[in-house]
């Protein structure tokens, strides 16, 4: 059952465009994840569904009950989500116990009962024990976690993250990303997670969604957008890629052969391509292949650059200057200036409908690693 | 559905109207009448009559020149006096910066006429200075009688020199540290390096303190009135005030385009003033690094001196004046520890009625401007820290009556009220004073608030909204206190400066309705110097204490 239904959202701010036409919905108790590059309009997104910010044109539905039309909507006091800031926004004239039960002081309810329940919040995210400090007196952690005990106790509808750990250090953001998702499982609680950081999204997602320049490119599952990205933006946005065009020699509904400048490559489509349609091609660095040889095949290794837990290799394709990146599990194993040749042991074709200006962009940039 | 406060698309939500329509009533009718007082008259319609009669008069032109000339050398001396002082103080090593910094703001909050009676005290022809001069060559004798228009530049360029000091010293604290290194590591000397590096780099800001200098002196009214008025010389705020108390004219369009003439240089000076500082402020930004710092040797010893010198007679010695002739039997008479008396503080608490009447109307005026400015302010404050469009133009218009000299701001509330056919009736109440201050005061607690605002990050109020809390509550559970050094500071300032007001009730006031600058003003121009003074100390006592407590809750406004 769709919890969460979006039609048609736009949003403008001056002649900038934020949001354009987006159309998508969330099932209960997923965790969606919606991914894009700052400036993409995932943030505006988030303030149109919590009620900071209106919409130009759109319908939001939650749990079938319409809380933005058009420019009209619910005020965010009465949507009954749950929203964690970038910054937290914990309220710093207050203890963490205060901000906890400020949104409980609405409900006709005890003392009693609103500490009790502030309390189990708060012992959610594991912080009991610092239920009187000040938030001055706390770590980065800790005040995301108090932000997301103050959304979580009035039990909100959806819960909404604005990327919650990006002010985080890496070691942090790790450790309070797995518990986040565990908490999600434990609450079973429907999330909109926001984030420019792709490993983010795909560790904790159960779908994706990727946004750029106010449009929606791809709603998936984690696996999906990643091995069958709907344009070269997506592959791109998500991990390195090294693209290549070429002519469909054969083909069959989920697989064909594509001729390309350095010979001919097998890679997985979606549907049938007709013969002699131009396509491009995302090899990802992992499923490249190589191995020594002689210079036949006019690849010759440019750079080797090891990262510890992978090795990664600039391979350059003398006869046309194109330059591919591929990965390697462990040490180096072959050395700069050597020749090589290479296998893409798996590919993927990209739809034909993809945007092509977006395409240009990205060869116009020369940019097939990164 | 219900509709949000804060969408551009919405229509104007219902506080920001109130504050328009009391705006309007306050502030926009009033300065139209200002504009068109002179040129419009009843039963002519649109003339040029009274202008020409102002072109020709000698006298308006002696006015005008008296003015000009008190305001552009009282603001030379201004900045003088702040740019060294804040050269001093950022630029090099010299000890009691603190002490300087708080010595400079008491020249800042004192009420000027409570400044100017102790500067007579002081300087006058039988002021302590002349009389200690007398004493030191055994006959009666005056080296500088401050009475007259040399007198009231001097104090109005010494009261005024904070502005300077505090906008050079932002200037200064602007500069990158490394500017100034690069230049000493190509061998530039001290000199070198402040003459072609720091001060070209501050100018603007000196130059927007030196403006400002220039529009308070423009509209000073306490000294001028005290110290200039009685040799006879006039400025525009005296003349005008000559004018509508004496009603020495029947009609007003004279003075009122004289009125008009002042309130738009005031206000050009201050659009003037405003895109200076954004020049001094933003070219530079690398504000977190202590400024680079000249060791000035020896030589400190001899500028603290100085600098204490100028402070002893600047501040300390006329409050000592004004205490000294407060404790005198009568005026004149010489001070011993057997002659030195209370009787004028008791006189002034006990003797005379008027005192506390003042001091109740004062006080019933000063909390209800206070009270009335932050509510509106807090409507509009949050919309000006964001900058957005109507609220810009309220606090534009809502700044313009206390840019404008007071004197000319209450000629403005005299033309719009005394009207017989405007419907509200309360010139000669209380009330006009009131709603005068409310204008004028307004943009006090506005741009106080908004610089809170301006650091208050917005998610604090929208974690609030979406956490369920609906906007009463969530303006006094999150924003109140949040804001709370601001808000006490903005309801100090504004309840101290209008305690103490003496320009506009002194247009303003009637009998019944004085307030304690009219008491005090009304004294000294009885000649009871003797309780004047005793009733200014007493201001200065209330005014210490305030200070404190702006010390304590206002540090954010004054940096440190």
């Amino acid at each position: 059952m769709s919890k969460l239904v979006i039609e048609g959202l736009c949003k403008r701010f001056g002649n900038a465009i934020a949001l354009e036409e987006v159309t998508l919905s969330v099932r209960a108790g997923e965790f969606f994840c919606l991914l894009g590059p700052s400036g993409s309009g995932k943030t505006t997104f988030l303030r149109i569904m919590a009620g900071l910010e209106r919409a130009d044109a759109g319908v939001i539905a939650l749990d079938g009950r319409v809380i933005t039309r058009g420019t009209k909507h619910v005020p965010p006091e009465e949507r009954q989500v749950g929203l964690v800031f970038q910054t937290g926004a914990v309220w710093p004239h207050m203890t963490v116990e205060e901000n906890v039960t400020l949104p409980l002081e609405l409900q006709q309810t005890s003392q009693g009962d609103r500490k009790r329940r502030a309390h189990e919040a708060l012992e959610t995210v594991e912080l009991k024990g610092l239920e009187k400090r000040k938030p001055s007196q706390l770590s980065g952690g800790q005040l995301q976690r108090v932000a997301l005990a103050r959304a979580l106790v009035t039990n909100p509808a959806v819960m909404l993250f604005d990327e919650p750990l990006s002010s985080l250090d890496t070691r942090l953001r790790e450790e309070l990303r797995a518990k986040l998702k565990r908490w999600h499982r434990d609450l079973g609680l429907t999330s909109i997670y926001v984030t420019h950081d792709q490993a983010e999204a795909m560790a904790m997602a159960s779908r994706v969604a990727i946004l750029s320049e106010g449009r929606l490119r791809q709603v998936g599952s984690p696996e999906e957008v990643y091995l069958k990205p709907a344009d070269a933006f997506v592959a791109h946005f998500l991990g390195q890629a090294n693209f290549v065009n070429g002519i469909v020699t054969s083909g069959s509904r989920d697989r064909a052969i594509v001729k390309s400048f350095f010979g001919n490559l097998t890679a997985r489509c979606e549907g049938r391509i007709p013969c002699g349609s131009s396509v491009t091609v995302v090899v990802r660095p992992e499923d490249v292949k190589f191995r020594a040889s002689d210079a036949s095949g006019g690849w010759r290794i440019a750079d080797v650059e090891f990262g510890g837990t992978i090795t990664r290799y600039l391979l350059k394709h003398e006869p046309t200057g194109e330059t591919w990146c591929a990965t390697e599990l462990g040490r180096p194993t072959c050395s700069s200036g050597r020749t090589v040749s290479i296998e893409a042991k798996d590919a993927w074709i990209l739809p034909p409908a993809a945007d092509e200006a977006i395409e240009e962009r990205i060869w116009g940039e020369g940019a097939s690693v990164g | 559905m219900p509709n949000s406060s804060d969408s551009p698309n919405s229509p104007i939500p219902i506080p920001t109207a109130v504050v328009c329509g009391i705006l309007a009533l306050t502030t926009a009718y009033p300065l139209l009448r200002l504009l068109l007082g002179g040129f419009l008259l009843p039963g002519e319609g649109f003339t040029l009559g009274p202008l020409m009669e102002v072109a020709k008069n000698s006298s308006t032109w002696m006015v005008l020149k008296n003015t000009f000339v008190v305001s552009l050398a009282a603001t030379a001396i201004s900045i003088a006096i702040g740019t060294s002082g804040a050269l001093l103080v950022v630029k090099s090593d010299i000890p009691f910066k603190g002490a300087i910094t708080a010595a400079t703001l008491l020249f800042l909050l004192l009420p000027p006429y409570v400044q100017a009676l102790g500067w007579l005290q002081l300087w006058g022809p039988v002021g302590w200075f002349n009389r200690l001069a007398s004493l030191m060559a055994g006959k009666r004798m005056v080296v500088w009688n401050a009475y007259g228009l040399d007198g009231t530049i001097a104090l109005l360029g010494i009261l005024h020199y904070p502005v300077v000091y505090l906008s050079t010293m932002a200037a200064l604290r602007n500069i990158p540290p490394e500017v100034e290194e690069v230049a000493a590591t190509f061998g530039f000397k001290r000199w070198r390096i402040l003459s072609r590096i720091t001060i070209p780099l501050a100018a603007p800001g000196i130059a927007a303190g030196g403006v400002l200098a220039f529009v308070g002196s423009l509209g000073n009214f306490g000294v001028p009135a005290l110290v200039a008025l009685p040799s006879g010389s006039v400025v525009l705020s005296t003349y005008i005030f000559q004018q509508v108390v004496g009603f020495t004219e029947v009609s007003f369009a004279k003075v009122t385009i004289l009125a008009s003439l002042g309130a738009i240089v005031a206000v050009g000076g201050l659009y003037f003033q405003h895109r200076l500082i954004r020049k001094a402020l933003y070219r530079t930004p690398s504000p977190a690094k202590e400024p680079y710092r000249f060791a000035i040797g020896r030589t400190r010893i001899l500028l603290s001196a100085a600098v204490l010198l100028f402070l002893g007679c600047a501040a300390l010695g006329p409050i000592m004046a004004l205490v000294l002739t407060s404790l005198l039997p009568a005026y004149g008479v010489r001070l011993s520890l057997s002659t030195a008396t209370l009787k004028n503080y008791a006189f002034v608490l006990f003797g005379l009625n008027e005192t506390w009447r003042a001091t109740f109307n004062s006080l019933v005026l000063a909390v209800g401007a206070a009270a009335a400015t932050i509510a509106l302010g807090f409507v509009v404050a949050r919309g000006v820290a964001r900058r957005k469009g109507i609220f810009l133009w309220i606090d534009r218009v809502g700044s313009i009556p206390y840019a404008i000299p007071g004197t000319v701001f209450a000629l403005a509330m005299i033309l719009s009220w005394v009207d017989p056919w405007f419907p509200l009736h309360i010139y000669g109440t209380r009330w006009v004073m009131l709603l005068a201050y409310v204008a004028r005061f307004f943009t006090i607690a506005t741009r106080t608030l908004a610089a809170g605002f301006l650091q208050l990050d917005p998610s604090y109020e929208e974690a609030a909204q979406v956490v369920g809390l609906k906007p009463l509550r969530k303006f006094v559970r999150i924003t109140l206190p949040l804001l709370r050094s601001h808000w006490q500071a903005a309801l100090l300032l504004v309840f101290v400066t209008a305690l103490t007001e003496l320009t506009v009730s002194g247009l303003l006031w009637t009998s019944g309705n004085e307030t304690i600058g009219v008491t005090v003003y009304n004294l000294e121009a009885a000649g009871y110097t003797t309780y004047s003074t005793a009733f200014s100390v007493l201001v200065t006592l209330l005014f210490g204490f305030a200070l404190f407590l702006l010390r304590r809750y206002g540090t954010s406004l004054f940096g440190r």
